[in-house]
């Protein structure tokens, strides 16, 4: 018996990630910044994964700049226990890029530390997945439940193809981050690049030796005054136009 | 080619201690004058490119200024002060006056 040619049957866990990839494909131009898609992703992950108390998803940029999101107070005093004792179970699933899975926290022999405090706030069971861009470890997406065995696995595989599928979003929207940061820097630096060209011109026409040297007397007069070279720069030109102002103005 | 064949390694300590990218050492030295793209200046850093003289004194200036803003955050203020004491209230336009009318540079005193 052949199959019919034509798209796979959708498991359940597939359709339950078609749902999500509909609405994260849905947002993907509107959306302005690394921490509302990582909101969104969170907000995604809690109500599609069920039984879940609250979800929470942690990334690290290259600059090691971290974006958090919680859907839960939960979530998010669970996962500060992780950094504040150094290892817990989103951690490792990071570090190592795999999955990982408490059915029981009471029982959980692995992060005693942290199981006993994540225990105290209300946790039973969690599931925690990475997040991988092109090999590299960017973060952990987790959720958490206050009973215990609610993950099984099939929410680990829904949760696994979904941290696949936003780790793509969440990784395009970095690099386009930094690209929006690159390029309103490249317009500062450019502007101040204008000044300091124009101010050793000014140096130049007064008798500096070379470029280097009319740049060696604004760095010397940076150093010895605490002003930053541009702005010594920028004091020159002022006093030339100011000086041009104060003699025209008895005419 | 200007100083030892180390003087790389100063820098990128001290971009380690200013704690900046490349990237944004590259930007800074850009905004001043500087004239190697990105991944020269950062072939320079690793010991594997050399930088003319003129735009090694570029690249100290930015990593100087960065260096500077974080000592003058780390410091602690004090309580009480008498007016412009750090030195700061010296014009730097009357200091490039004084430099030019010394003369030919490349002498003594440039560098404050």
């Amino acid at each position: 018996m052949t199959r019919r040619p034509g798209p796979a049957p959708l498991t359940p866990a597939s359709s339950d990630v078609a749902a999500m990839l509909t609405q994260l494909g849905g947002v993907v131009l509107s959306l302005e910044t690394v921490q509302t898609t990582v909101d969104l992703v969170t907000r995604l992950a809690a109500t599609t994964i069920s039984g879940t108390a609250g979800a929470g998803v942690s990334l690290v940029d290259a600059r090691s700049h971290r974006t958090t999101a919680a859907s839960d107070p939960l979530v998010a005093e669970a996962d500060a226990l992780q950094y504040v004792l150094g290892s817990g179970p989103c951690l490792s699933a990071w570090s190592e890029g795999t999955s990982i899975r408490i059915d029981d926290l009471a029982t959980e022999v692995r992060w005693p530390a942290w199981t006993a405090a994540a225990g105290d706030l209300g946790v039973q069971s969690m599931l925690s997945v990475p997040l991988v861009t092109a090999g590299t470890s960017v973060g952990a997406m987790k959720v958490y439940s206050r009973h215990r065995q609610t993950y099984d696995d099939r929410a680990e595989e829904v949760l696994t193809l979904f941290a696949q599928q936003a780790s793509v979003l969440l990784a395009n929207m970095m690099t386009l981050s930094d690209a929006r940061r690159l390029s309103s820097q490249l317009s500062d630096a450019l502007h101040r690049r204008d000044v300091v060209g124009q101010a050793k011109g000014v140096l130049l026409a007064r008798g500096a030796a070379d470029e280097q040297s009319a740049f060696a007397m604004l760095v010397a007069a940076s150093s010895r005054t605490g002003v930053k070279l541009h702005q010594v720069a920028a004091q020159l030109l002022a006093s030339l136009t100011d000086r041009r102002s104060g003699s025209r103005s008895p005419d | 080619m200007g100083g030892d064949e180390h003087r790389h390694q100063l820098f990128e300590t001290a971009r380690h201690r200013a704690g900046c990218t490349i990237t944004d050492l590259w930007v800074d030295y850009l905004a001043l004058g500087g004239r190697l793209d990105l991944f020269t200046l950062e072939a320079y850093l690793h010991g594997l490119a050399l930088l003319p003289e003129a735009q090694q004194d570029i690249l100290a200036n930015a990593i100087n200024e960065r260096l500077e803003d974080l000592y003058q955050a780390a410091k602690v203020p004090y309580l009480c002060t008498v007016e412009d004491q750090d030195g700061s209230q010296a014009d730097p336009v009357e200091l490039l006056g004084e430099l030019l009318r010394r003369g030919p540079p490349g002498g003594d005193g440039l560098v404050g």
